[in-house]
């Protein structure tokens, strides 16, 4: 099971989230905006980060290009869920370096199964 | 030697008597002493006689010496031998050469006084010839100056009485214009006669006798010779330019001489002077009246031409000709714009008022008038009287009392443009210079007449123009407001368009969020099976699907927005379309609760592979379908179709439902059109989904198309180009 760091602004997501994952049986930790990721990656090092795009104050493609410019953290994969559902927003988010790419609205099942691959990809690679 | 040509009676007796006295004085010696001497002695009276009397005195002196001699011998001596014996031959010789020789120099003493006479005539023709220069160049330089042809009458009598003997001289000149002659110059005369100034034609004068021809006969007859009958003509020169007659010389002579050859000479010097003379006073005259009633023919177009309506020409062309001919009686008569009726007016203060022509005739009544006829034509009360039966014009200008009248009816591309009357008192002369510019006036009035008629139009016309413009102004300035209104309202209506796609894009992104929470949660809700029992499930499965529903409105909201905006696009991979199509019927057939499985579609046996967006085709599919599954009853099947030809793919979907009426498939294709049948209009739609989906078919290169049956049947029809793979292009 993995620690799973889930980024959005939006505390319904967020709750969300936490309950599917949860119930997937992964540790959540949350965070309500970009600016703080650093610090929750620092604190508990997450094995995946879940993170939404459309953000007040730091966005998501800002807080995307951080992590993977920093060497202590570009290793974590990211999973973007948005709203954003643009050909190019997913290709955007494949150049930056994230893992994949869920629309929203996700099915519960459809997450897990996506979380369930990154975990084992990072793993590998690792 | 001492020349005696003119030697009196009275001398010659006294040489005679000088030689007898010497003849006495040779007796006296030869008788007493000198006989010896006596030739000697002889000789003397001899050349005496001979120088004194000529040849033929010095031979009869010569022969007188010798008789006298001889006589002398007889006498002194009884034997005529011895006589013979006294002669010597050297002295006869002697005598008779010196006889000889002073008698030639008396012949040539003689020849030479018929030379000296003959020098005397040369003089006298030399004298002549010098009188005739003189004269004919006095006549060239009085001609020369000359500029009227009175005074050439003078001057050539004075011309041809220096040489010519005559005693009367008639000059007789003929007017270019009208071929009439008349006496300039009769001699001695002494007055001009009005006789004298009649007028003849040169073929009458030619025609009658010459006795009773205009000429001074009996004053001519009383002053030469007292004679009462005619005196004899003795020349008739008929002068001329080599084209035309100029004039007619004539001469009389009371004591009827022949003229001399010099005399005819002279005389056709003379003439030839007098013919350029002519020539040259007539040009000279001619061009001095053209240029005359050049200047007043100007000052009238000047007047005319400056009048901008037919009534100030009217009135400008009356004053004029009023003046420069000198009457008050001056009417004009202008056919008015349309043609058709011919009016006098008399122009502002000048007027014929005794003139009674109706102030309106018709042009066919005008041009019927025989008067009407002639151009220009100067008739007398007399002529219009005799015309006025048959002509109103004539009767009217015989009415007045004048005495003559210039008429004149002024034409323009054949068609009558004005009539002119011109009154002039009794016994006034019209003169050609009047003529002339009566007739080179009516030419201008023609012209300003026309153009004042022609600027009339115009102004009228213009103030038509200027009505029409001011009007054409007006709706120029409405439709110009109405069009700014338009662009206003267009620009409204295009920042309200774009207003509203941004709205949809706001709406589609806004509602993803929520609705993202709501599926989300109803999702969880079936994970936690053990928790709710079979009717919670029931309920969290509507949840989501109305969530979806809405979810799909706004995916289409968000779609039209991007095609709205210009910015809708597929992104092509090569895929299966079939089985594309496939998944979208298993998957309608399961979830939607009104199909029952109605979806027909057999599954081609080969793959269908196609360059194009699955996901958005899978799109078009769907809508197409669940429209047919909506739009017909739970009982109809929905069939589809998949065939592929070389260059295309054709799918259909088919329903036996509703059917669309002809006008519903005009706007189908219509963002939020919603159809005008109400049953469908009980069915839920948003009107967007077709538009959709033809923007997807179309940015394949595809043609989305329907036909249908209203009340039995609809078949939507998507046609997708096939490029040619690229494998086959290989092989080929």
């Amino acid at each position: 099971m993995a620690r799973i760091l889930v980024v959005d602004d939006t505390s319904e997501i967020r709750l969300l989230l936490v309950a599917v994952l949860q119930r997937a049986g992964h540790e959540v930790i949350e965070a309500a905006d970009g600016t703080s990721v650093s610090s929750w990656v620092d604190d508990s090092h997450p094995d995946l980060i879940i993170l939404d795009l459309m953000m007040p104050g730091m966005d998501g493609w800002d807080t995307l290009k951080q992590l993977k410019s920093n060497p202590e953290t570009s290793h974590i994969p990211v999973i973007i869920s948005s709203a954003l559902s643009e050909d190019e927003d997913l290709e955007k988010a494949r150049r930056m370096g994230a893992v994949d790419y869920i629309s929203k609205p996700w099915a519960a099942a459809d997450l897990i199964e996506r979380v369930r691959w990154a975990t084992i990809i990072a793993k590998k690679s690792a | 030697m001492i020349n005696l040509p003119n030697i009196s009676i009275l001398q010659r007796l006294a040489v005679v008597a000088g030689l007898f006295l010497m003849w006495s004085v040779a007796f006296f010696v030869l008788v007493e002493n000198a006989r010896t001497y006596a030739e000697i002695l002889v000789l003397i009276p001899v050349i005496a006689s001979a120088a004194l009397l000529g040849v033929r005195g010095g031979l009869a002196g010569s022969m007188v010496g010798v008789l006298g001699i001889t006589i002398f011998h007889l006498i002194d001596a009884d034997d005529p031998f011895q006589l013979l014996q006294g002669w010597s031959p050297v002295g006869v010789g002697v005598m008779v050469t010196v006889a000889a020789v002073v008698g030639y120099g008396r012949v040539l003493e003689t020849r030479r006084a018929a030379a000296s006479q003959l020098l005397v005539s040369a003089h006298v023709r030399l004298d002549r010839l010098e009188t005739e220069s003189r004269l004919l160049s006095r006549l060239s330089t009085e001609l020369g100056r000359t500029t009227s042809l009175e005074t050439i009458g003078s001057s050539v009598n004075l011309a041809l009485a220096g040489i010519v003997a005559f005693d009367c001289m008639a000059l007789y000149l003929l007017d270019a214009a009208r071929a009439m002659a008349k006496i300039c110059y009769i001699t001695d005369t002494g007055r001009n006669d009005p006789a004298v100034n009649d007028e003849f034609s040169l073929e009458e004068i030619l025609r009658m006798d010459p006795f009773d021809c205009p000429q001074p006969a009996g004053e001519l007859a009383d002053s030469v010779g007292g004679r009462r009958s005619q005196p004899p003509l003795i020349l008739q020169w008929r002068i001329d330019d080599g084209a035309e007659s100029l004039a007619l010389l004539r001469l009389w002579s009371v004591a009827d001489r022949s003229l001399s050859w010099c005399d005819k000479k002279y005389i056709r010097s003379v003439v030839a002077q007098i013919t350029s003379a002519l020539t040259r006073v007539r040009l000279q005259s001619e061009i001095e009246r053209d240029s005359g009633v050049s200047a007043v023919v100007a000052e009238f177009v000047d007047v005319t031409y400056k009048s901008l309506d037919v009534a100030a020409v009217v009135g400008a062309a009356s004053r004029h000709i009023g003046r420069y001919l000198k009457t008050e009686n001056v009417a004009l008569a202008v056919t008015d714009l349309d043609g058709r009726r011919v009016s006098i007016g008399h122009g502002d203060g000048f007027g014929w008022g005794g003139l009674e022509i109706r102030r309106n005739r018709t042009v066919k009544e005008a041009l019927a008038d025989p008067l009407a006829d002639y151009q220009t034509k100067v008739v007398s009360t007399g002529e219009c009287e005799a015309m006025g039966r048959d002509s109103e014009i004539a009767r009217a200008l015989a009415k007045t009392g004048l005495g003559s009248f210039i008429v004149l009816n002024l034409q323009h591309d054949g068609e009558l443009v004005a009539q002119l009357w011109i009154g002039l008192e009794m016994g006034r002369a019209v003169s050609p210079d009047q003529i002339e510019y009566i007739t080179r006036v009516g030419h201008h009035l023609v012209v300003a007449l026309t153009n004042a008629e022609k600027s009339e139009r115009t102004r009228e016309l213009q103030r038509q123009f200027v009505g029409q413009n001011e009007q054409f102004a007006y709706v120029q300035d409405v439709l110009e407001r109405a069009e700014a209104e338009l662009q206003a309202s267009n620009q409204q209506l295009t920042e309200l368009s774009e207003s509203k796609t941004e709205f949809m894009a706001a709406v589609a992104h806004e509602m993803k969020i929520p609705l993202s929470v709501i599926i989300g949660y109803a999702d969880l809700l079936r994970f936690d099976l053990e928790k709710i029992d079979a009717e919670q499930r029931e309920f969290a499965g509507h949840i989501e699907r109305s969530a979806r529903l809405l979810l799909a409105l706004a995916d289409e909201f968000g779609d039209v927005s991007k095609i709205d905006s210009g910015r809708f696009s597929v992104v092509k991979n090569p895929h299966d379309i079939s089985a594309v199509l496939s998944s979208v019927v298993e998957d309608l057939n399961i979830s939607t609760t009104t199909s029952h499985g109605r979806i027909k579609y057999t599954v081609p046996s080969a793959q269908q592979m196609y360059d194009g967006d699955s996901v958005r085709l899978a799109q078009v599919f769907t809508n197409l379908i669940t429209n047919a599954l909506k739009y017909s009853s739970n009982d109809k099947p929905v069939e589809i179709t998949l065939t592929s030809a070389p260059d295309r793919l054709v799918i259909t979907v088919t329903d036996y439902g509703l059917g669309i009426s002809r006008a519903d498939q005009d706007n189908l294709f219509v963002p939020f059109f919603r159809s005008t049948n109400p049953e469908a209009l009980r069915r839920p739609g948003t009107g967007l989904g077709l538009v959709v989906a033809k923007s997807i078919i179309e940015e394949h290169g595809g043609k989305l198309s329907v036909w249908s049956d209203l009340g039995s049947s609809s078949i939507f029809t998507i046609a997708l180009p096939l490029g040619v793979p690229e494998s086959q292009t290989r092989s080929a």
